[in-house]
């Protein structure tokens, strides 16, 4: 440890309470840096959030709950009676998620995985920390997801999200406060809507047949019926793949029937991970996006 | 590149004619169109023989 120098710095009038965390935006490991002004504009979001050609965050709402889990600072007593700080533990947090059971599998995947984490709090205020070179970024935490039975007692508990900060020191004198000149409900706007894609006939002689419902819903999404929307996110064995027939004469019920080939011609021998996507109102940002799902030959 | 609410990727622009008559045969009757329109329809090539029927059977 090394000693800082302190400057008296005086108080300001307003002694507001500091507010309750209400969610967080999630965002891929050291990929989002930004101004404080950058920060706190809604446009600098959106493609953040919904860029067609690949988002690199979320909002995740906690407006069902909220606990600060963070283990007290070590207190160390001497055996002539000293007691003194020894160690500062990074904050734990544990978020409920406001979302569907059918959303918080989407977020399985992330179990472990390491993200930059912008804390919003109930005022919209979004706390990151200041990088060496200016750029504020979201303060580096493991996510951790809860793969339990339902609660039974307490829905709103039911799908907590842990985000355990890795570096106490993102925390100290290079922690941030922006006030964004927008509101958390319109940050929440621009997350692309949740679609749930499953497969109702599985790949035969080429082709596959896929159903796409709002998630959580049974109201079909229409809007899937060109190539472009059905992008491949990764072969696991075969070259070239490509979705090279769009069949979209069921799209009023979101069935969709899709000609899947390795090197145009050939039928798949390994499976392939798809998801469905669509624009909305704003041409380039996603307005619809499925869970990434598993077809096998 | 659609044909009615088929809709096919550039890929088949790559496909040789014989290539593209067999990879096309099962959407002849979800088209409408035969094989050898839908050919100068999905990839230029080739002289246009008949007037596509969209929706047709």
């Amino acid at each position: 440890m090394a000693c800082s120098l302190f400057y008296f710095s005086g108080q300001g009038d307003c002694k507001a309470f500091r507010e309750r965390a209400i969610g967080v935006i999630l965002t891929k490991k050291n990929t989002v840096a930004l101004t404080p002004a950058e920060a706190a504009a809604l446009s600098t979001w959106a493609p953040i959030f919904a860029d067609s050609a690949g988002q690199d965050g979320i909002y995740v709402s906690f407006a069902r709950g909220y606990q600060n889990n963070t283990t007290e600072p070590e207190m160390t007593t001497s055996n002539l009676g000293l007691t003194e700080k020894t160690f500062d533990s990074p904050p734990l947090i544990k978020g409920f998620g406001e979302m569907s059971y059918a959303d918080y599998k989407t977020f399985f995947s992330a179990d472990g995985g390491a993200y930059d984490v912008w804390l919003v709090l109930n005022d919209g205020t979004i706390e990151a920390y200041t990088r060496a070179d200016g750029k504020i970024q979201g303060r580096r935490a493991k996510v951790f997801m809860n793969f339990n039975a339902p609660s039974a007692d307490n829905p709103q508990e039911a799908l907590p999200i842990d985000i355990s900060f890795t570096d106490v020191n993102q925390w100290k004198e290079n922690s941030v406060s922006v006030r964004p000149i927008f509101t958390i409900p319109e940050l929440m706007d621009l997350v692309p809507i949740g679609v749930e894609i499953s497969v109702i006939t599985a790949y035969t002689a080429g082709t596959v047949t896929l159903k796409a419902v709002k998630r959580n819903s049974t109201t079909p999404e229409t809007g899937f019926d060109t190539i472009a929307n059905w992008p491949i996110l990764a072969s696991l064995g075969d070259p070239a793949v490509t979705v090279t027939v769009v069949n979209a004469a069921s799209a009023a019920f979101g069935i969709y029937t899709l000609t899947i080939k390795s090197n145009v011609t050939d039928n798949l021998t390994a499976p392939v991970i798809i998801r469905g996507e669509a624009e909305g109102l704003v041409a380039g940002q996603l307005g619809y996006v499925s869970q990434p799902l598993q077809i096998n030959p | 590149m659609k044909i009615g609410k088929i809709d096919f990727a550039e890929s088949w622009k790559s496909l040789s004619k014989s290539q593209f008559i067999e990879a096309y045969k099962g959407f002849e009757k979800d088209t409408g169109v035969d094989s050898g329109a839908a050919y100068y329809l999905l990839t230029g090539k080739g002289k246009e023989k008949k007037e596509p029927s969209q929706g047709e059977e």
